[in-house]
Order: structure tokens, then C-alpha cells, then sequence
């Protein structure tokens, strides 16, 4: 690294990668220039409306009108006193993102590094590694995240694209409401509600790294119920890694799901929804082995199956007053060289949300999660017991009180959690949100989350090295009890600016100050015999002698051109190179200096275009810094989706991802993970047929 | 060079439209045939005017603008904009933005009795007090409908908007 180029690295690296763009400008020249002879060879269809005021058409014409909708519902975002970010159905389809990790790139915020084919480090705010543990991931109400190790195995968690209402990013603590783990932000997926998806979609997608199809289809089943069922299935191809060679992370997975809504006779609505997925994955795992050449490269297939099953009742007593009753179960079950690993959970939610008075509005519930795991140990990590049953409770109350009505709003809540693994912690939050006038919103937050351990924090034992010496020498890191709960107390300021229904400006700065984090801390050496041969051990005990600060800027822009053009910009700055030992530790953190495998700065940008009636080109570009501790340079990657409706119910488009170079990397291997290898260039074609 | 002069000329020919009308454009123009379906009690209409009325925060960006001055049973259509203080029961036909989702018994306080269609898109509207629900689906965007509420307020709807709405709520 060249200390020189350190104070700059994110103008100087991209030099050598505009020259490249020059070639991609003809590219896009080509490719508007064909969308547009597209659309100068079109008529409008018999009885196309588009061409007609919808306030020329009657009643019965208007109800088999299909529509666009690309607001965010300002109105609804601006009530919070929060760094929001909303991703439409709009934003989805238009990104040509063909899996949920890829769709979260043009969130400010949040860190998403592809390690390999089926591997997305995903993080808000820092600390991303392979198990990022500071961001709560939800999928309709439903915790997404692994309980063994506090993260998320993305490959696992999919749904049908198209059926996604949104996603709502919330960076900071989110702690009040969802709890434990939302430390640095909660991805909240959801998807749309059976009603709103009757009739079929089925779609089918070629391309050079990647062949996806799916089929879902909804109706009605009574009066006011309604259903989806949907099968989906991706194959894979191969990345390489830094040298070109042909890597052996093909993977492929196939999900299938429902989901029921309905209203009973009395208005209470209900949901029930679930899914089953499968998928074997190619991995290629370097093992430390204690005899020489003391490093065992193995070609290993994974798989992991599971299933869940989550229900919701609603009672609207009044619009001052609804409860919901949501339960769910969970399980999965993940085999590879190096564990299988396994966890069961039930998880029953309660909340009831009702104005007190005119100033009072307040929120209170509980829930119980329990889940039970079974950690099979492979080569290198193994966790004792083997086996693990815990429960987390938690009570939580939050009052929105208008103490100037429509202008200032302070929120006060609080989360009491008790954990089996780590004991009770409380997470008091206060939020103040001033609305001087209709387009201008400014608020202000200070909270303190907590991530709570898992059982890979307290009681695993993991083998990441091995050398030859007098004896065979191992170095392990071990889960200790010491290793409880990372404490983080966040202070943000936001302001939103919406001056005309065509421009919106949405900017966060926060300060987060982390009172205790994970470190690990050396100890001495020790001779062990099992397994042969005899062999030093170093051991490193997790702890949490680690504090700090990180601090950055969010901004996120949308700009409505004109009626067929729109702009969509977000940009990240994250400061994270304050870390320090506090209690006598070492002030060795876990993993990458935390700071430095979070890129200083990134950006996004996507422009969108309606040509005709018929075509939709979207161009986007994002720019992330470089990895300093990990070395991974910045990159520029350049994306574009053409959209074209052949029919009124058939839509074709074509998709390019990572345009500018061959091929590009993301991260590095991380501690027991399969090795990490280069994102590539790739391009698909995909068909989607309404019926 | 050639290929950006020619990208430049197609980006700025004024051909476009969006790809399917605005789901607030479609939205506007159901407000404006709901009248057609439904009957005001004799003697509800004082005014020289045909009163819609948005409360709240508005979602429509204009499309409900371009109704004025169509009429309405002979009546020109007038599109207002009030907040939930105001004396709501003076309109033909209020849409309620989600945004006064709890105000919606401060609402219903203004209206009292007086024959106001109430027209929403919020969660569980026609089960908060409105009549007609928008409900927005991958096949365009349908309405439920809460016959009790109307006649309540002396409204009256008609058979074939009955058989139009994706649900019908009270009533039989």
C-alpha cells in the first residue's frame, strides 16, 4: 500500500478505470440508439390507454389498466425520525438485479461485497466480514439470520423478485422495535400481500454466468382470501479467481413458497406464508492440518436445506388501536468439510400500537424466541457442547409524543431483553423530529443497542493456522464466556428536503461510540496430544477488550428529470479507523481491523429512461472505495438493463453486470471460509410472461 | 463521436410517455366516475360546486388537478385541499391520504353525518370508517367497498359498482 496515494485512494485509482469507460460509451451509444428505433417502429396497441387520459375512461375501462408506480409514498417516510431508505418493486425490476444481496448495492449505508459466487458480506456502517453480526436482516417478520453465528448466509435466503413490495434500509440502531443484532441497521424485506399478486408470472433468464427460471401463480380461494404458490431455481457458473483459472464455486438452489391472506368475517386479517429451498454449492476450503505441507486445499460440495412456516393475525380495533400475534418456525441445516451445522427455532412476536390521547402515540409488545442447534464439528471448527438449546425474551415499549402537533415530535422507547447466552440488557432510544414546514424534516436520534452472543462467540473452537516449529504448531481462536454482549451507543442527525413532488434529498451523519466490542486477546501456549500428533496450540480467547468510535455520512438523492427520465443517487462516507483496547486488552480486534475491510466512500448512481411506450433503459454505476486491511482496491462497476415490452404481457430484457472489467474482486478469503474468488463480467437475457 | 451525436438527438425527441399511465393518474380519473355509481340524498348538493377534496398529505402530483371544472351531474368539479382541523362535512367526495391514517376519528368527527363519499387506499380503510378502498394489485388497481358506512351517510351505491368492487363489505 503506498502511503502516498492513502490520503486520495478514491481519485487516483479510478483513472486507469475511465480509460476503459471510453469504450463502454459506444456501447451505450449502440444500445439507446437501438432502443429508440424500437420505439419510432411502434403503434400503440388497439386500446392502449397509455396514449389516453386516464380521466377520459370509465369505470370498467380503468379497473383492467396496468399502472406504474415509482413513488416512495414520501408522505409515509417522512414521519421518521430515522435514516430510512425505501427499495420499490420499481427499483428492483429496473436494476436487473437477479438476487436480493445485489438489489441492496444502491442502499447508502450498507457495504455488499461478493466474496465468491454464492458468498455476499453484507454490513451497515462497518465491520463487514464474512459474518457480519451487526445488521438484523427480516424476511416478512421473520429473523433471517443464522443463530449459530449472528450472520446471514445469504445463498439461503431468496424469494420471487418480482413479488417483493419493498425493502425498507434503516441504518443505526433500530434496536427499540426489532432488537438484539440491529446494531448498525435492520433490512426489512416484504413481500407483497397475496392480494395484490392473483394471476401467473413465469419467467426465464440465459446469460453467461448465470440461467434462472420461476413460476408463481395466485388466486382467490374465498371471499376474502387470497393465495400465491411460486417455484424458482438459479444455476450458477464458476468464477475465477485472480489468476484467471476456473474456480469451483458453481452453485445451484431452488426454493419453492406460498402465502395466504385474508380477512375474517369480523375484519381480522391474517397471513400464513412459507417456503422450503434447497441448494449445493461448490466451495474449494484451504485447511490448516498439523503435518506438513500443513495446508489441505479440498474441493468440497456443500448443501443446505430448510424451511419455514410463519403465521400473523391482525385486530384494527380503531385507527388509534391494532394488535398483531405473529409465530413462526424456522430450521435449516448446512453441510460442508467444514461443519454441518443445524438450528431449529420457534418465535412468537406480540404488538399492540394505539393512541393514547391527541400527543400520545404508543407501541408496546414482547416476544419469546427459542432455538435449539446442532454443531457437528469438521476439520477445523468444532463447538462444545455440541449441541445448544437457548431462548431470548424480550419487552419493549416506545411513546411518540407530539409536543408541538404536525411540528416537533420526540420518540422515547425502550427494549428489555433477556438472553440465555448472555443475561439482560436494556436498549433505551430517543428520537426528536422538527417538521418546520411541508418539505423540510429534521431530526435527531441517540440510542444504545446491544448484539448479543452467539454460541460460536461463547463455545467454539476454531483452528485458523498451522506451521511447522520444534512441534507442530496450531493456532486457534477460542469462544469464551468473557465474549457477551457488543455494546454500541449511536448518535445521528438527519434531514430530509422534499421542496416539489420531483426532488428528494435524504441526508444522515452519525456517531457511533462502541463501549465494548469483540477482541481477542493471546494466552499462553499449551502442548496437546489429541489430535496426533502432538502439537503447540496458541490460543487466542475471544473477549471484549475493544473499544471506539466510526463515524459517516449518508446521503441519498432522487431527481424526476422529466416525466420519462429519473435520476437515483446515494452516496457513503464511513469513517472506522478509531479502535482501541480498553481494559487492559491487547486492542487486537476480530477480523480485519474492522475499519479496514469497510470502504471509505462509496457512491451510486442510476439514471432511468422510458423510451416509448415500450422500452426502459437504466444505467447505473457505483464506485466503491478500497479495502485498506485487506487489500482490495476500489472499483467502478457499470451496469445496464433494456427493457422491452414485446406484448402487453411479455417483457424482455436484457441485463450487463460489472461491464468495465473482466473481472474484479470484492474481499478476500476470510477465516474458514471457502476460498474468495473474482466477480466477472456477465450478461443475461431474461423473458417474463404474465398469464 | 457519430454515436453521441445520435444518442444526444434521441434522448432529446419529445416522444416519450411513461411506460403505463401513473398509478395516481388512474387513480384521479376513478375519483371522477365514482359519482356516476353512487347517489347523494335530495338536497345534498347545495353548492354551485362538486366538491373533492384531498386531507393530507397529497400523493396525486397534479393528476387530480386536471379534474377541475369537468362536471359532475352538471355541477364543475372543484378540487380542495384541507387538513383534518378543517370542516371536512362541506365536501362531495374526500380522499384520505394515508399520512391522517390516526386521524381518522378526528376525521369522521368532522364529517359527522353529512353525505361525504370517503375514499382512501390505507391498510383496513373501509373497516376505519371509509367507503371506498384502492387497492393496488400486479393486475391494476381494484376498489372494496363498505356499504354500511355509505348509507350511514345517506349514500347509496349503485349495482354495477357493487359488481365492479374486488370486495363488498356490509350490506346483504
Amino acid at each position: 500500500m503506498d502511503t502516498l496515494n492513502r490520503r486520495e485512494p478514491f481519485v487516483s485509482d479510478y483513472r486507469e478505470q475511465f480509460m476503459q469507460f471510453r469504450d463502454f460509451r459506444q456501447l451505450l451509444g449502440w444500445l439507446a440508439l437501438g432502443a429508440c428505433s424500437v420505439c419510432s417502429a411502434q403503434t400503440p396497441s388497439a386500446g392502449a390507454s397509455a396514449g389516453v387520459e386516464p380521466t377520459e375512461l370509465g369505470l370498467e375501462a380503468l379497473l383492467g389498466l396496468e399502472v406504474t408506480s415509482v413513488g416512495k409514498k414520501p408522505q409515509r417516510l417522512a414521519d421518521t425520525a430515522a435514516a430510512v431508505f425505501v427499495i420499490t418493486q420499481d427499483d428492483i425490476r429496473r436494476s436487473g438485479a437477479s438476487s436480493i444481496p445485489e438489489v441492496l448495492r444502491m442502499a447508502p449505508g450498507i457495504e455488499v461485497a461478493r466474496m465468491n459466487n454464492s458468498t455476499w458480506n453484507i454490513s451497515a456502517r462497518g465491520f463487514n466480514t464474512r459474518w457480519s453480526t451487526k445488521l438484523l436482516v427480516l424476511m416478512d417478520g421473520r429473523t433471517i439470520y443464522s443463530p449459530v453465528s449472528s450472520g446471514v448466509n445469504w445463498q439461503e435466503q431468496d424469494t420471487m423478485l418480482p413479488d417483493i413490495e419493498r425493502i425498507e434500509v434503516i441504518r443505526g440502531p433500530g434496536a427499540t422495535l426489532y432488537g438484539a443484532n440491529a446494531v448498525n441497521g435492520v433490512i426489512n424485506i416484504i413481500t407483497k400481500s397475496a392480494r395484490s399478486t392473483e394471476g401467473g408470472l413465469a419467467y426465464v433468464a440465459a446469460g453467461n454466468q448465470e440461467n434462472l427460471a420461476g413460476v408463481r401463480y395466485g388466486g382467490k380461494l374465498g371471499d376474502d382470501v387470497y393465495y400465491r404458490a411460486y417455484v424458482k431455481h438459479d444455476a450458477r457458473g464458476a468464477f475465477r479467481d485472480a489468476t484467471g483459472a476456473a474456480a469451483q464455486d458453481d452453485w445451484g438452489r431452488s426454493r419453492a413458497g406460498f402465502r395466504t391472506d385474508g380477512k375474517l368475517a369480523n375484519g381480522d386479517g391474517f397471513t400464513l406464508q412459507g417456503d422450503l429451498f434447497q441448494s449445493r454449492l461448490g466451495e474449494t476450503y484451504d485447511m490448516p492440518i498439523l503435518t506438513p505441507p500443513f495446508l489441505l486445499t479440498l474441493n468440497d460440495r456443500a448443501q443446505s436445506s430448510g424451511g419455514n412456516l410463519l403465521g400473523r393475525w391482525q385486530r384494527t380495533f380503531s385507527s388509534t388501536s391494532e394488535a398483531s400475534l405473529q409465530l413462526y418456525y424456522d430450521q435449516s441445516v448446512t453441510s460442508d468439510i467444514a461443519a454441518d451445522v443445524g438450528y431449529k427455532t420457534v418465535d412468537a412476536d406480540f404488538q399492540h400500537r394505539f393512541a393514547a390521547n391527541d400527543r400520545h402515540d404508543i407501541v408496546w409488545g414482547g416476544g419469546y424466541r427459542r432455538t435449539r442447534d446442532d454443531v457437528t464439528g469438521g476439520l477445523t471448527l468444532a463447538v462444545l457442547p455440541q449441541q445448544g438449546s437457548y431462548s431470548i425474551y424480550n419487552f419493549f415499549v416506545q411513546d411518540e409524543i407530539a409536543l408541538i402537533p404536525e411540528r416537533l415530535r420526540l420518540t422515547l422507547g425502550s427494549k428489555f431483553e433477556h438472553a440465555s447466552l448472555s443475561g439482560t440488557d436494556i436498549q433505551p432510544s430517543a428520537r426528536l423530529q422538527w417538521t418546520p414546514h411541508a418539505g423540510h424534516s429534521l431530526w435527531g436520534s441517540v440510542a444504545k443497542a446491544v448484539r448479543t452472543p452467539s454460541r460460536l462467540d461463547l463455545e467454539a473452537r476454531y483452528n485458523s493456522a498451522a506451521f511447522p516449529g520444534r512441534l507442530p504448531t496450531q493456532i486457534s481462536v477460542f469462544g469464551t464466556p468473557a465474549a457477551g454482549s457488543e455494546e454500541l451507543v449511536a448518535q445521528e442527525i438527519g434531514y430530509r428536503f422534499q421542496p416539489t413532488q420531483s426532488f428528494s434529498l435524504d441526508a444522515t451523519a452519525f456517531y457511533n461510540r462502541y463501549l465494548k466490542l469483540r477482541s481477542t486477546e493471546t494466552g499462553a501456549p499449551f502442548v496437546e496430544a489429541q489430535p496426533a500428533p502432538v502439537h503447540l496450540v496458541l490460543p487466542q480467547y475471544f473477549d471484549r477488550k475493544l473499544g471506539g468510535h466510526t463515524a459517516g455520512v449518508e446521503i441519498a438523492a432522487e431527481w424526476h428529470t422529466t416525466a420519462w427520465w429519473r435520476w437515483h443517487a446515494a452516496y457513503t462516507y464511513l469513517r472506522a479507523d478509531d479502535l482501541h483496547a480498553i481494559d487492559g486488552g491487547s486492542g487486537v480486534p476480530y477480523k480485519f481491523g474492522y475499519g479496514g475491510s469497510s470502504p471509505s466512500n462509496q457512491f451510486y448512481l442510476r439514471s432511468s429512461f422510458d423510451i416509448g411506450e415500450r422500452t426502459e433503459l437504466d444505467v447505473w454505476v457505483k464506485t466503491v472505495g478500497q479495502l485498506t486491511a485487506i487489500e482490495i482496491p476500489a472499483y467502478i462497476s457499470f451496469n445496464l438493463r433494456l427493457g422491452w415490452k414485446a406484448r402487453k404481457n411479455l417483457e424482455l430484457s436484457l441485463v450487463g453486470q460489472n461491464l468495465l472489467e473482466q473481472r474484479h474482486a470484492e474481499f478476500v478469503t476470510d477465516d474458514g471460509t471457502p476460498r474468495a474468488t473474482q466477480i466477472p463480467r456477465s450478461l443475461f437475457a431474461q423473458a417474463l410472461l404474465r398469464f | 463521436m457519430r454515436q453521441a451525436v445520435a444518442l444526444a438527438i434521441a434522448l432529446s425527441l419529445p416522444t416519450a410517455y411513461a411506460q403505463a399511465p401513473q398509478e395516481y393518474a388512474v387513480k384521479a380519473g376513478f375519483l371522477y366516475n365514482f359519482p356516476k355509481f353512487v347517489e347523494w340524498p335530495a338536497g345534498a348538493l347545495p353548492g354551485a360546486n362538486f366538491a373533492l377534496c384531498v386531507v393530507g398529505a397529497d400523493p396525486f402530483e397534479g393528476a387530480l388537478d386536471k379534474l377541475n371544472g369537468k362536471l359532475v351531474g352538471g355541477r364543475p368539479l372543484v378540487v380542495q385541499r384541507y387538513s383534518a382541523a378543517d370542516a371536512l362535512g362541506r365536501c362531495q367526495i374526500l380522499f384520505v391520504s394515508d399520512s391522517e391514517r390516526r386521524r381518522m376519528g378526528q376525521i369522521l368527527a368532522a364529517i359527522g353525518n353529512s353525505p361525504v363519499l370517503l375514499v382512501g387506499e390505507m391498510e383496513n380503510f373501509t373497516r376505519l370508517g371509509g367507503m371506498i378502498q384502492f387497492v393496488t394489485t400486479d393486475k391494476g388497481i381494484q376498489f372494496e367497498v363498505n356499504i354500511e358506512t355509505a348509507r350511514q351517510h345517506g349514500l347509496k351505491f349503485s349495482a354495477r359498482l357493487l359488481q365492479l368492487a374486488s370486495t363488498v363489505i356490509g350490506g346483504k
